[in-house]
């Protein structure tokens, strides 16, 4: 058997698989404007319910926004986080384009939630954006059990990694695909060398109104601009110092 | 208004030299792109997709494609990596096809071809069933790369990913698949 021989074979494969991967342009176009920025270009160019977004921007719920906390303890007992700042109001939903366009929208919850609500979380770190060109800006580099089991539960990258794309923790990020995690922590680089983190459960809305939440797997290696844009102005402008060791 | 594609099945049947053209009318725009993607020079593209309508005249019949714009896509993509090694060979640019070529190359043994080694259609089964056991995405990812020989910038872009993470996850896909050939009796460890 030789290379072109499978990829021959590759070309008799099931035309369901073929037709499911087959590029399409507009659907491509619309998901890279997702988002906010979708929204806006999309509807205000509509000029249809341009209010409604604005009414329900990021920064309108900023006072609101609930900052998830590191207060998940440890299998060892160590504590993440300062519990002092658990937030008071419930999961809020943000940057959604309900029963207009696709996008994404987030919904911050704390760690404490997602572990009760999911079985899985994988904690993932956003580069810089200068790295976003460079190396996978959004990398799955831990995961938790909702249960947190001894034989899951690992820490927080330490502040100061930088993690690349070649260093991608395949190990880890195999058992989150796995077993599809759905909600994520992510740990943010400010701009001061700090890190902050949070957690959220990423809903993708459908033009149809229907919505469904993402599991790692569909978030798995999106651009930086994608998820990013779609975060809270909150959660952008207000960093969270997480006491990471 | 285009050719239904029983009608043009039916020209074929004939001998009917229209059978040529029509379907070059219809799908000649389709091939092209699928050459393009695997070749660099357009002379190659070109006789590429001659070469497939060549094949199609001489299998059609006995074969009666149900899809036919599928069977001539497959035609002009076997007839394009023949021609992207042979280019590779020449030293003559292979387009992406000549990288896809390589990346496959790592699922082949250096010598030793393995006694178990079915024939073609079954290995295209047994990829098959490969890919039915992969998330959608990641089969996404791997139909987009190596049947459409997508380049790894156009499939971020198309899947809202980074290039990094492409690569990433089609070496991954291809390490799986390596494994599971080789649990099928095809490639040695």
């Amino acid at each position: 058997m030789n290379n072109d021989e499978i990829l021959k074979a590759i070309g008799d494969i099931d035309r369901s698989y073929v037709d499911e991967a087959k590029p399409r342009g507009k659907r491509r176009f619309v998901r890279a404007v997702s988002t906010a920025a979708a929204a806006l270009i999309l509807v205000a160019g509509l000029g249809i319910v341009l209010p409604k977004i604005i009414g329900n921007t990021p920064d309108d719920k900023a006072d609101r926004t609930a900052y998830a906390t590191p207060d998940t303890k440890g299998a060892d007992g160590s504590q993440y986080g300062d519990a002092k700042n658990a937030p008071v109001d419930p999961p809020e939903t943000f940057g959604g384009m309900k029963g207009t366009v696709p996008g994404f929208s987030i919904s911050l919850v704390t760690l404490a939630e997602a572990a009760s609500r999911h079985e899985f979380i994988a904690a993932v770190r956003i580069n810089g954006k200068a790295d976003a060109d460079r190396y996978s800006p959004v990398d799955v580099t831990e995961c938790f059990a909702g249960s947190l089991p001894e034989s899951i539960l690992v820490r927080f990258p330490i502040a100061g990694d930088v993690i690349m794309a070649n260093e991608y923790n395949r190990t880890v990020a195999d058992v989150v695909l796995e077993r599809g995690g759905e909600c994520i922590v992510f740990l943010d680089r400010m701009t001061d060398g700090t890190d902050r983190f949070f957690a959220a459960e990423i809903i993708w809305h459908e033009s149809d109104g229907s919505a469904r939440t993402l599991s790692i797997r569909d978030i798995e290696g999106s651009t930086y601009s994608a998820i990013i844009t779609a975060l809270p102005g909150v959660i952008r402008d207000n960093p969270y110092k997480a006491p990471i060791e | 208004m285009q050719d239904r594609d029983s009608e043009i099945i039916k020209l074929f049947f004939e001998r009917s030299e229209d059978a040529v053209s029509r379907a070059g009318f219809k799908y000649g725009s389709y091939l092209k792109s699928i050459a393009r993607r695997m070749l660099r020079d357009e002379r190659d593209v070109e006789e590429t997709v001659q070469d497939a309508f060549l094949a199609a005249w001489d299998s059609i019949p006995p074969n009666r494609p149900d899809d036919l714009g599928a069977y001539l896509g497959r035609l002009v993509r076997n007839a394009a990596i023949d021609r992207a090694k042979l280019n590779s060979r020449k030293k003559r640019g292979g387009g992406e096809a000549a990288l896809v070529l390589d990346e496959i190359a790592e699922l082949v043994p250096g010598g030793t071809e393995p006694e178990e080694a079915l024939a073609g259609s079954d290995l295209a089964e047994t990829i098959n069933g490969f890919l039915k056991g992969l998330p959608q995405r990641k089969r996404r990812l791997f139909v987009q790369r190596y049947w459409y020989f997508m380049g790894e910038r156009e499939i971020a872009e198309e899947n809202l990913m980074a290039p990094a993470a492409v690569r990433m996850q089609l070496s991954r896909t291809r390490r799986e698949l390596k494994a599971y050939l080789a649990k099928e009796g095809y490639v040695y460890e």
